[in-house]
C-alpha cells in the first residue's frame, strides 16, 4: 500500500508507492525526504539531474515477462565516459526491479541476496572470472561512478556526489551487477538480462525531450569548444561531437574541449554525416565517423568506423571499412563462451586470428561517449567462415561485437551519397586477414634472395672442400709410440678442417687415437678428439665388423702454421704385437672444408621461422 | 626499421661469418644462446663472468 506524506519543505504531497522505498524526492521543490519508520526527515535539496534526453520518466509504464510495472524513481550516475540512468521499477505484484539505460542499451535486473565470496572491488579487473550464486561470471565492466542526482522514490539513501563503485558481470545472455556503494564487503547483487526497449510495451513515455526528434526534427545548437563553429546535436545519448572545421571534440554537456587535432590529420569519410539509408530493412542514419589505426610489429593498419543511429527508435549499429572491405557491426549483449583458444557465439565457433591495440585518430559527428583522440583499446579478433567477433578491452571494460561482412555495393545502394567505388573484383570477406601479414613475407623474400646471392658468392669463392695436407703416417708403433706429429701445413685464414683416419691394416684388433692440432708458432692446440678404429670377425668367421675409417672435424681453426698430433690412447692388450702388423698404408688426411650448404638451409629455415610462427599463431594463411 | 628486418640482417651476418670460418650456423646460434644465458645468469648472481675462449694458451 502506498504511503503518503507532506513535504516538510513546501507542503506538497509526497507518495511512496513501493514498500521498500525509503527515500523520495519532492517533485515540486526537489527536497530529499528520508522515511525512517514513518518519520520523515528532510535531507536537503536534491541536485539537479543532467539533461540526457532520455525517453523514460517517472510514471512511465511497461510490461516485462507478463508483469506490468511502473517507473517510480531514478538515479543518474556519471562515469568517465558519460552518464547512465538506473530506473527503479515497481511491479504490480509489489516486486521491485531496476532498468539500466546506457548509450541506447537497456538491461533489466532484480535484486538478489548478496552472494558469499564476492571479490573485493579493488581486486576486480575486466575479464576476471569467478563463481557467484552458483553461476560462473565474467567481469565485463569495472566503474567508479558517482551519483549525479535522483528523482522519484528510491530504496536507499542517495544524493549528488555519492560514490557508486560497480562491477558488471556477464554469463552468456545473463548479466549481473555488484554494487559496492553501501557496503564494500557485502555488495548489493542484481541479476537480469538485456532487454529490447520496444519489447517492454511502453506507455506514458516522455515527449518533451529537448533537441531529440531523430533525423527529421530540430537540433540543439552548440559551438565547437576550439574554433566556435556551430555544431548540431540531433540524437539522444550523445556525449561528444567532432567538429568538421577544426577536428576538435567537444563535450556536449559541459560544452568544453575534450581533445583537439592538427588540421593535417583530418580524414574525409566516404559516407557523409547525416546520410540516411535503408539497410537490411532498417532505417539508419550516419551520425558519427571515426578513423582509427593499429601498429603491430612496425606495421600500421588504418580503418574507419561509422556510428549508425536507428531512425525512430533507440539503439545503434556500426559500419566499418578496412582496406575497402565493409562490415556491419553490432555490439553483443551476450558473452561468448570460451572453447579453448576459440570462442562460441550464437552456435558458431570463432578461431582467434589477431590481437592489436587500436588508437583513435580522428572523430567527426556525434558519439555516445566522451571519445578523445588517442584513445586506445586492446582488440582481439576471432574469425569464422562468415563473420568476425571482436573483443575490445580497456582498463575498465570488455565489449564484444559481431561483424558481418557486406559487399561494398550494398553499402553504396543503402547510402546513395557514399563515395564508394564498386569494381569488378568485388570485395573479400572481412573474416580473411591475409593482407595484414603480406609485408612480412615480402621482407622474407628479400632476405632469402640476399641469402641465395651470398651463397653463390661463397661457392664461387671458396668452392668445395680442398685438401691441405695428405699425410701418410705409419701407425706402426715402437714400444715407445705415444705421440706422432705430421709435417707442418699452413692456413691463410680461419677454416674448418677435417682429419680422415684410415687404418685398413688393422686385423682382429682395435686402437684408440687422440687427434689434435698444434700451432707451431704459439704452441696453441685444439681440444683433443678421440677416435677408435677396429676390425673384428664374427665368431663364426662369416662376417666382419670393422670401423676402419673415421673422421675428426675441427671448426674455426685460426690462421697459422699447424701440425697434426696423433696420440695413442689405448688398444688391445697385445698392442705391441698388433702394432707390428700395422702397415704404413694407414694414413691421415687433413682437408679444409668447403662451403657448407647446411648453413644455407639452416639460415633459410631460421629466416622463415618468424613469419611461420606468426601465421601459425593467428591461423591466417 | 622493422623488427623482422633487423632480425634477418643479423641472421645473414651470422651466416656470412659461419661460411667464412667454415663453422656450423646452428652451432654458432646455439653457442650464442648459451653465452647469453650464461651472462644473464652471471649478472643475476652478481658475477662479472669469464672471458671464455676455446684454445689453450
Amino acid at each position: 500500500m502506498a504511503r503518503m506524506a507532506n513535504c516538510p519543505s513546501c507542503g506538497a504531497p509526497v507518495r511512496l508507492r513501493s514498500a521498500v522505498s525509503v527515500l523520495a524526492v519532492c517533485e515540486y521543490c526537489r527536497a530529499t525526504l528520508l522515511d525512517l519508520d514513518g518519520k520523515i526527515e528532510n535531507l536537503g535539496k536534491m541536485a539537479e539531474l543532467a539533461e540526457d534526453r532520455s525517453r523514460l520518466r517517472v510514471d512511465a509504464q511497461g510490461v516485462y515477462g507478463g508483469r506490468c510495472f511502473t517507473v517510480v524513481g531514478r538515479i543518474q550516475l556519471q562515469y568517465e565516459a558519460g552518464l547512465w540512468n538506473e530506473w527503479f521499477l515497481l511491479f504490480d505484484d509489489a516486486g521491485a526491479g531496476w532498468l539500466s539505460e546506457a548509450g541506447g542499451a537497456y538491461a533489466l535486473t532484480f535484486p538478489c541476496a548478496s552472494p558469499t565470496g564476492s571479490p573485493a572491488f579493488s581486486a576486480v579487473r575486466p575479464g576476471n572470472e569467478f563463481v557467484l550464486a552458483g553461476t560462473a561470471w565474467t567481469v565485463s565492466n569495472v566503474e567508479r561512478a558517482v551519483c549525479v542526482a535522483g528523482e522519484g522514490e528510491l530504496p536507499f539513501r542517495v544524493g549528488g556526489g555519492y560514490p557508486a563503485p560497480v562491477v558488471d558481470l556477464r554469463a552468456g545472455k545473463r548479466l549481473a551487477t555488484l554494487d559496492y556503494s553501501d557496503d564494500a564487503a557485502n555488495p548489493l547483487f542484481f541479476v537480469g538480462e538485456a532487454v529490447d526497449f520496444a519489447s517492454l510495451q511502453w506507455r506514458n513515455l516522455r515527449e518533451d525531450i529537448p533537441g531529440f526528434t531523430g533525423a527529421t526534427g530540430r537540433a540543439k545548437g552548440l559551438n565547437c569548444a576550439q574554433c566556435g563553429a556551430p555544431l548540431e546535436l540531433k540524437h539522444e545519448g550523445v556525449l561528444s561531437i567532432g567538429c568538421a572545421h577544426c577536428g576538435a571534440i567537444t563535450d556536449t554537456e559541459t560544452e568544453k574541449l575534450i581533445s583537439r587535432i592538427e588540421a593535417s590529420r583530418k580524414v574525409e569519410p566516404l559516407i557523409p554525416i547525416g546520410e540516411i539509408g535503408m539497410f537490411r530493412g532498417e532505417k539508419l542514419e550516419v551520425i558519427g565517423f571515426m578513423a582509427r589505426h593499429s601498429l603491430e610489429e612496425g606495421e600500421r593498419e588504418d580503418w574507419h568506423e561509422y556510428l549508425l543511429a536507428r531512425v525512430g527508435k533507440p539503439g545503434y549499429r556500426w559500419l566499418t571499412c578496412y582496406n575497402t572491405r565493409w562490415s556491419l557491426v553490432d555490439v553483443l549483449e551476450e558473452l561468448p563462451a570460451r572453447a579453448g583458444a576459440a570462442v562460441v557465439c550464437r552456435g558458431q565457433k570463432f578461431e582467434r586470428s589477431a590481437s592489436y591495440t587500436g588508437y583513435v585518430d580522428y572523430v567527426l559527428g556525434e558519439f555516445t561517449w566522451r571519445v578523445r583522440v588517442g584513445e586506445e583499446v586492446f582488440i582481439t579478433d576471432y574469425v569464422s567462415l562468415s563473420s568476425t567477433l571482436s573483443a575490445e578491452r580497456t582498463g575498465k571494460e570488455i565489449t564484444w561485437s559481431l561483424a558481418e561482412p557486406i559487399p561494398a555495393r550494398d553499402v553504396k545502394a543503402a547510402f546513395s551519397r557514399a563515395r564508394i567505388e564498386v569494381g569488378l573484383g568485388g570485395q573479400r570477406s572481412a573474416a580473411q586477414g591475409g593482407a595484414r601479414y603480406r609485408p612480412m613475407w615480402l621482407h622474407f623474400g628479400v632476405l632469402a634472395a640476399i641469402l641465395a646471392l651470398l651463397q653463390v658468392i661463397f661457392v664461387l669463392s671458396f668452392g668445395n672442400a680442398r685438401d691441405l695436407a695428405s699425410v701418410d703416417m705409419p701407425l706402426i708403433p715402437s714400444a715407445d709410440f705415444t705421440t706422432s706429429l705430421s709435417k707442418p701445413f699452413s692456413l691463410d685464414h680461419s677454416a674448418s678442417l677435417e682429419v680422415d683416419i684410415r687404418a685398413e691394416a688393422l686385423d682382429d684388433d682395435w686402437i684408440e687415437l687422440g687427434i689434435s692440432l698444434v700451432e707451431e708458432d704459439s704452441g696453441r692446440s685444439t681440444p683433443r678428439q678421440k677416435v677408435t678404429l677396429s676390425r673384428y670377425a664374427t665368431l663364426d668367421g662369416a662376417a666382419e665388423v670393422s670401423r676402419l675409417v673415421r673422421r675428426a672435424v675441427f671448426d674455426s681453426v685460426p690462421a697459422g702454421h699447424w701440425r697434426l698430433v696423433v696420440e695413442r690412447i689405448g688398444g688391445a692388450a697385445s698392442l705391441k704385437v698388433a702394432y707390428s702388423d700395422i702397415r704404413s698404408t694407414s694414413s691421415l688426411a687433413v682437408r679444409r672444408r668447403g662451403v657448407l650448404w647446411s648453413n644455407f638451409f639452416a639460415c633459410l629455415f631460421v629466416l622463415a621461422a618468424w613469419p611461420l610462427a606468426v601465421l601459425a599463431r593467428w591461423r591466417v594463411w | 626499421m622493422k623488427p623482422y628486418t633487423v632480425f634477418g640482417i643479423a641472421m645473414l651476418a651470422v651466416f656470412v661469418m659461419c661460411q667464412i670460418n667454415g663453422s656450423s650456423f646452428m652451432g654458432t646460434l646455439g653457442n650464442v644462446a648459451l653465452r647469453v644465458l650464461d651472462v644473464a645468469s652471471d649478472l643475476e648472481s652478481g658475477y662479472s663472468g669469464s672471458s671464455g675462449g676455446g684454445f689453450h694458451k
